[in-house]
């Protein structure tokens, strides 16, 4: 986003080029390059976060808020030297894009050093061990010889790298998303291993039709459990996990049996 | 109180798009107007 909205200065780069306007292209190509530096801080904030996990007690660059900051002056600065905006209306297109910024893609997480604690080091066990399950569930979807299967493994698979992105970013989820983390990735590296190691010796359409459910319903908890711990919410997740649970031992690799197949 | 989710993003995402998208906006129309009177230092 902070590469597209910007976009008019290029532009407006551009025409004053044209016109010869040297005051023109020094404001408006400055006000996107600085936008587009934020961009990238924010960039890398992502993969920090991503790296954090394996190393929580790593103090790291706080590129969020640096991205914050930059596009608050550079608003503040371009509604007056650009945009030709009264001197004191500045301040107000800096804190707003400021809010903007915080609202949207939100601060850093505290650095290492004011986390620092048990709860540090039981996050950074507890998401390391999550890590290795998807690595190993990772491998075993490089094992299956279908695409869809692929797919789908590759789609859950993202979003649990976001919940895990998500503890980090907030250790108090843990203690929430521990269930989470114990049963559910557990069960679909069980599950995905398991499927990986008997495909290609038992070729049978209910077992890939018990797979296919298996994965949609892990897909689906997934993502709620995700947007649940987004919200701070986690009313209702306990009773879906127990039920899932359940499910996930009646499918699993017990004998088949036909179900209701799905749309997809 | 934390707001939820959904609503931070949709309100950052109205913010930058106002404060960012006029800023830009106004900048490239005054480039359009080849040196307009507007620019406060225009004796470059």
């Amino acid at each position: 986003m902070l590469y597209l909205l910007p976009l008019p200065l290029a532009l407006g780069a551009m025409l004053s080029l044209v016109a010869g306007d040297l005051y023109g292209v020094i404001v408006n190509a400055g006000g996107y390059l600085l936008y587009a530096t934020a961009a990238t801080w924010i960039g890398r904030a992502g993969d920090l976060a991503r790296q954090a996990r394996l190393r929580v007690s790593k103090p790291r660059p706080r590129y969020r808020i640096r991205a914050a900051w930059l596009v608050a002056v550079t608003t503040a600065l371009l509604s007056w030297l650009g945009a030709g905006y009264p001197l004191w209306l500045m301040p107000a297109f800096g804190l707003a894009a400021l809010g903007g910024m915080y609202l949207y893609y939100g601060f850093d997480p505290k650095t290492a050093q004011e986390t620092a604690g048990a709860d540090d080091r039981e996050t950074a066990a507890a998401l390391e061990e999550a890590e290795t399950i998807l690595e190993r569930i990772d491998s075993a979807n490089r094992k299956i010889q279908n695409r869809e299967f692929n797919r789908r493994i590759e789609r859950i698979l993202a979003v649990a790298r976001d919940i895990l992105d998500e503890i980090a970013r907030d250790p108090a989820d843990l203690r929430r998303a521990r269930k989470f983390l114990k049963i559910y990735l557990e069960g679909a590296r069980k599950v995905t291993e398991g499927y990986a190691s008997t495909h290609r010796y038992a070729d049978s359409t209910g077992l890939e039709e018990n797979f296919r459910q298996l994965l949609e319903t892990i897909e689906s908890v997934f993502r709620r459990q995700h947007k649940k711990l987004l919200e701070n919410d986690l009313f209702d997740l306990d009773v879906q996990i127990e039920v899932l649970q359940t499910r996930m031992r009646q499918e699993g690799f017990e004998p088949l049996e036909k179900k209701e197949s799905t749309n997809e | 109180m934390r707001l939820p989710h959904t609503l931070k993003k949709i309100l950052g995402w109205l913010m930058l798009f106002t404060t960012i998208g006029v800023v830009s906006c106004q900048s490239m129309y005054h480039a359009r107007l080849d040196n307009a009177p507007k620019f406060p230092l225009t004796k470059w």
